[in-house]
């Protein structure tokens, strides 16, 4: 047999150019921005002007400017770094463990039957129990310290984490998996190559309210009794009747969520790149 | 026709050569599936096949008639209800990893480049990595995508894809290629070359191939042998050969004698009263939905 007065058949829609890697737009501003940031200055005006002339306490409702002004102080001075320092350890220790042990007994179960039998019972019932509610318990049988709080901050950053992972593991497509069967792939391989990376895009989107999750629980925890971190701080101040700094806390944490929030969604973009967000 | 009527020459592949040296032998091998609501489906009824070194078979067949199933026994990723299914001579009782498979959709990993795509082979079988890179440098610059190597998949075109599927079956030297409606995805133009480029791969490699496609044409166009089945119970009602000289080209697309084969088949299917309904298009279609080359 002989191939060589056969010209090569390339059909001409298929002969492309090699995809150039689109790099990452600059971010330009349009009108949607400029009205988002229009608006946002439009309540924040409004708050500023209309409070005062509507009365509403200052003690229980403080002024934008004497929040941005108790947040200025408080981070020029140092005086909030002791108590962010504390949150963020909670928060980052925590969510590392229940993210760990979330993905290790995901795939455990995920990925063997058995144990997804015998273990989904109890993970059900331990899911309908509301977490923040153990808090106190926490509190009495790990001390005030920082263990109490890591403890409950990864049990609830664990639940979505776990349960994503479970189901990103029996995500494959059929075909994938098909795949692998016809090379006599074995479990083992199959998983490597083929599950656990179809499961990433779920684990990262578990992380991802996890995250959310574990600012919560740092801050519940803290509420229970601490010395240190924003939580305990918010209750500090609040007992002192300083809502300023109390928003300011507040702020604080909403910033320290989103900070972490995108973080995680950054890492998960870079590392499921071929799904198209 | 039968065997006896085919003269063999030295290096022609033919009935003859399947029965003397078959490299897969299907003995009257019957599936049964039972459903979720218990009810039997027989998939195939008592089928028994020989295929021979580098022969061509292309099976056609309506929906259901057990063509995926039937590769599927050949792989060795479903057992045989009865019946015994040999490739080379041995028993197959599972996957072997020396099948090449290549499916509707190309089931590329989009994780992998084009490249770490085909080589699936050196992670999942025994094959070398330096061996599997070598080939599948190899089989990409014969598909045509030697200069995507390092692409990923979400950057091709549907046909692109299908042809590193290609490429990747053919990576660790399979014996035999299997190949489920592979083009059964793609436009008309786009399947219209991948016939031609299969034929040219195949006629470079030699590799056994069984091929299952909707279109009378595409059988036509590439077999050495078209196996027609029947649904309920699957089973092969007929086995007719392409004597086509090679290589084959669009231009035989309109000859009389590539007519009188199509048309041959097409008989066949209006004799067969489960597939009487009318075929849209171009004729030359089975009753399942299928685009068909202009
Ligand atoms: N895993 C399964 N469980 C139950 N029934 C099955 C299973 N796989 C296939 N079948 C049945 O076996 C029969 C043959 O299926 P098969 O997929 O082999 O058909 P096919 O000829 O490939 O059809 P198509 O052309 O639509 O791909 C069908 O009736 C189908 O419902
Ligand atoms: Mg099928």
């Amino acid at each position: 047999m002989s191939t060589r007065q056969l010209d090569r058949p390339g059909p001409a829609a298929t002969r492309a150019v090699p995809p150039v890697p689109q790099s990452r737009r600059r971010f330009r501003p349009d009108r949607w921005h400029v009205a988002g940031v229009a608006v946002f200055a439009a309540i924040i005006a409004a708050w500023q002007l209309l409070f005062p002339l509507l009365g509403v306490n200052e003690a229980l409702v403080p002024l934008p400017f004497d929040v941005a002004e108790a947040l200025w102080t408080g981070l020029a001075s140092g005086d909030y770094l002791p108590d962010i320092w504390e949150t963020l350890k909670e928060v980052l220790l925590g969510f590392l463990l229940g993210g760990v042990v979330g993905i290790g007994l995901g795939a455990v179960v995920g990925e063997f039957r058995v144990v997804d039998r015998i273990l989904s019972p109890y993970v059900v019932a331990l899911q309908a129990v509301p977490k923040v509610a153990v808090a106190p318990l926490f509190a009495v049988v790990l001390g005030y310290g920082l263990t109490s709080k890591l403890v409950l901050v990864a049990l609830i950053t664990f639940f979505p984490v776990f349960v994503n992972t479970v189901s990103g593991l029996k995500g494959s497509p059929e075909d994938q998996l098909e795949l692998m069967r016809v090379y006599g792939a074995g479990r083992w391989k199959t998983f490597r190559h083929v599950k656990a990376r179809n499961a990433l895009v779920f684990v990262f989107a578990g992380l991802n309210i996890g995250v959310t999750l574990s600012v919560i629980g740092a801050v519940v925890a803290e509420f229970v009794g601490a010395q240190h971190g924003l939580g305990a701080a918010i209750l500090r101040d609040g007992y002192r009747l300083d809502s300023a700094r109390v928003f300011a806390s507040i702020v604080l944490l909403s910033l320290l969520t989103g900070l972490l929030s995108s973080l995680v969604q950054f890492i998960g973009r870079k590392t499921v790149f071929w799904v198209s967000h | 026709m039968t065997p006896e009527d085919i003269v063999t020459g030295e290096d022609a592949v033919t009935w003859e050569d399947a029965v003397t040296h078959p490299l897969i032998e299907i003995e009257r091998v019957s599936k049964t599936f039972t459903t979720r609501q218990g009810a039997l489906v027989t998939a195939l009824d008592d089928i028994s096949l020989r295929i021979g070194r580098s022969e061509f078979v292309v099976i056609v067949g309506p929906s259901g008639c057990g063509k995926s199933t039937l590769l599927r026994l050949i792989s060795g990723v479903l057992p045989a209800s009865s019946g015994a299914v040999r490739v080379d001579g041995t028993p197959v009782t599972g996957p072997r990893g020396d099948i090449g498979m290549v499916f509707q959709r190309p089931a590329l990993l989009p994780w992998r480049t084009v490249l770490s795509n085909a080589m699936l082979a050196a992670d999942v079988t025994p094959m070398s990595r330096t061996e599997a890179r070598r080939r599948a440098e190899r089989f990409l610059d014969l598909v045509g995508l030697a200069e995507f190597a390092g692409a990923y998949p979400g950057e091709l075109s549907g046909g692109m894809q299908q042809r590193v599927g290609i490429a990747r079956a053919l990576v660790h030297d399979p014996k035999v290629l299997l190949m489920d409606e592979p083009f059964g995805a793609l436009d008309a133009l786009t399947r219209d070359h991948m016939s031609l480029e299969l034929q040219r791969i195949w006629m470079e490699d030699e590799k056994t191939v069984l091929f299952i496609t909707h279109s009378i044409q595409e059988a036509v166009f590439l077999a050495d042998r078209v196996l027609v089945m029947q649904a309920r119970p699957g089973r092969i009602v007929e086995e007719i050969a392409v004597d086509l000289p090679r290589p084959r080209t669009l231009r035989m697309l309109n000859s009389d004698a590539f007519g009188e084969h199509v048309a041959a088949l097409r008989r066949h299917f209006e004799n067969e009263e489960a597939m009487s309904e009318p075929a849209g298009g171009h004729g030359a279609v089975l009753p399942v939905p299928a685009k068909e080359a202009p």
